[in-house]
């Protein structure tokens, strides 16, 4: 019934051996397919979406890498006469990609590091903008004025890398002047109050307000906040105003730079002739 | 707190009511209002839900100013309910850090039931017939203030709020604090000073009646950093109405209970 399936189709390789292989082509295809779902399932919750389809991609690629090198001598090709040949193609491709390369390595590396992940606000090379994408050669990036940037992932592996969204908290800081004639307690004393009032800057770690300098024309009083990070800078544009607003409000003065010129009651100065 | 009949609203077709806060009470407005109503609370927050074309337009008033929806559905009711005060700021923080006036020490292996106040918000729900119920605002009596529990590399961002300690359950604002029965147990070996206690939002589980916003919580002292925090799904007295929970634990996968290991 089955005697068809000795008769050669070409070479040594008869019809059975182009049906065990269709086989095992379609089989590792479905193991591919089944492992795929599993480990999509399984790391649901444990990678985020662009590494959990990483892993899937390498690891279903993997699978039918080594299923067609399985089933090659079955339909009558020598693995190991392609390894010659591949190996002077991937001579050739390595010369003409290294850079292509260099970004592969550099985007496995920085997926086991992840010192950015997507959503995050990072300045990279120069570049300061929300990352929208990990790819495995390149990560894009939204400037904040909306402009769309491919950074290859060599530049952002080699790189230094401040990434503003990495922490849960960060701190601000705003710069007040007021006259020398003012009360620098009262003026700390309101811009404490407006923080304690303000839902968004936080409790702990406490807001730090003093004297920092005595300026040319004003005494310089910092006042340094923390704030969530997704909100630390509409906090800190809406606070500023506020501040001036409530020292203006009990009669304390921001001075604009001023130099005061005094000359004196007229007479002529004692100075030498001249300097030895 | 007393309920009068409001004059201001003498409107035929608008049920209405004023809440007085600071005086004895006979309930809490929770409800359910037919429509349309106007409730004042506390002389300070007033919302309505009228009649305005072919729906409904809700408003409601404070200090802070207004807010305004149209509601387009038939025949319905609204009930108000207290829910977790994580809304505002919205999106900011899911957990909430109570921070103890007195600080309290316990033996080894020893437990102790305290009371403690925590912040409360308030939902306005709408529910018709044969329809989800729908949250149509979410507002508070109290002003929010944010904290951080843990270190600045990896710590929360808590809702905070600071308690006395009572022994049994006191006088409040109910329309904006609940009551914490919380059981502080030291299971370490040595004596423990707690100082404060963080939940998360997941786990919130608040019962109210008329008179009373209430839920209890477990706080397991584990060494002397970590501790385990979780709340207890039963209402602390008979009767009493389980709230609709905003933040759903089978909703976004996260675990009921909380671990504190930054200290308590």
């Amino acid at each position: 019934m089955f005697e068809w399936s000795g008769e050669t189709v070409y070479g040594t390789v008869t019809w059975l051996n182009l049906l065990i292989a269709g086989l095992c082509f379609f089989g590792a295809l479905l193991l591919s397919k089944l492992i795929s779902i599993q480990l999509r399932r399984s790391l649901k919750d444990k990678l985020s979406n662009e590494h959990r389809g990483m892993l899937i991609k390498i690891v279903s690629y993997s699978i039918m890498i080594i299923a067609i090198l399985w089933i090659m001598p079955m339909i009558g090709l020598e693995p190991s006469g392609l390894m010659v040949a591949g190996g002077i193609v991937a001579l050739a491709i390595g010369f003409a990609s290294q850079s292509i390369i260099g970004n592969l390595i550099s985007g496995l590396f920085l997926m086991g590091e992840r010192p950015v992940k997507v959503g995050d606000l990072v300045e990279i090379a120069g570049n300061l903008g929300t990352v929208e994408d990990i790819q495995i050669i390149s990560t894009a990036i939204r400037t904040l004025d909306g402009l769309y940037i491919r950074i290859p992932n060599e530049t952002v592996f080699t790189s230094s890398i401040t990434n503003f969204s990495a922490n849960p908290v960060r701190r601000f800081e705003l710069a007040v002047g007021i006259s020398y004639a003012d009360d620098a307690d009262k003026a700390i004393a309101i811009i404490k109050d407006l923080a304690a009032d303000h839902s968004l800057i936080l409790i702990n770690p406490p807001p730090q307000v003093f004297v920092d300098t005595l300026g040319d024309s004003s005494v310089d009083i910092i006042a340094r906040f923390w704030s969530p990070t997704s909100e630390w800078y509409s906090v800190k544009m809406e606070l500023l105003w506020q501040i001036k607003v409530a020292i203006e409000a009990e009669g304390i003065m921001i001075p604009f730079p001023q130099r005061v010129f005094w000359s004196g009651s007229g007479e002529k100065a004692d100075l030498p002739d001249s300097i030895d | 707190m007393t309920e009068k009949q409001d004059n201001s609203f003498n409107n035929l077709e608008t049920s209405s009511w004023h809440y007085q806060l600071g005086q004895s009470f006979k309930a809490l407005p929770w409800g359910p209002h037919r429509l349309p109503v106007k409730l004042t609370l506390d002389d300070a927050l007033s919302l309505s839900l009228e009649k305005s074309g072919i729906g409904y337009l809700y408003r409601r008033e404070d200090q802070s100013g207004s807010v305004e929806k149209f509601i387009q559905t038939g025949k319905g009711e609204i009930y108000l309910c207290p829910v977790e005060p994580f809304h505002q700021p919205a999106g900011i923080s899911q957990h909430l850090l109570l921070k103890f006036e007195q600080p309290v020490l316990l033996e080894p292996r020893k437990s102790v039931t305290i009371y403690l106040t925590v912040p409360l918000e308030i939902a306005v729900v709408f529910a018709g017939k044969g329809i989800d119920e729908k949250v149509l605002d979410l507002f508070s009596f109290l002003k929010p203030k944010l904290t951080l529990y843990g270190t600045v590399k990896s710590g929360l961002v808590c809702r905070h709020w600071q308690s006395s300690i009572h022994q049994s359950i006191p006088h409040l604002n109910p329309l904006a604090e609940g009551i914490l029965q919380l059981t502080i147990k030291n299971s370490g070996n040595r004596w423990a000073e707690v100082s404060q206690t963080v939940f998360s939002a997941q786990a919130m589980k608040i019962y109210y009646n008329q008179h009373l916003v209430a839920m209890q919580a477990t706080m397991k002292i584990n060494s002397e950093l970590t501790a385990e925090t979780a709340f207890i799904d039963e209402p602390l007295k008979t009767g009493m109405h389980k709230a609709p929970e905003q933040f759903s634990v089978k909703l976004l996968s996260l675990p009921g209970c909380m671990v504190m290991e930054e200290g308590y």
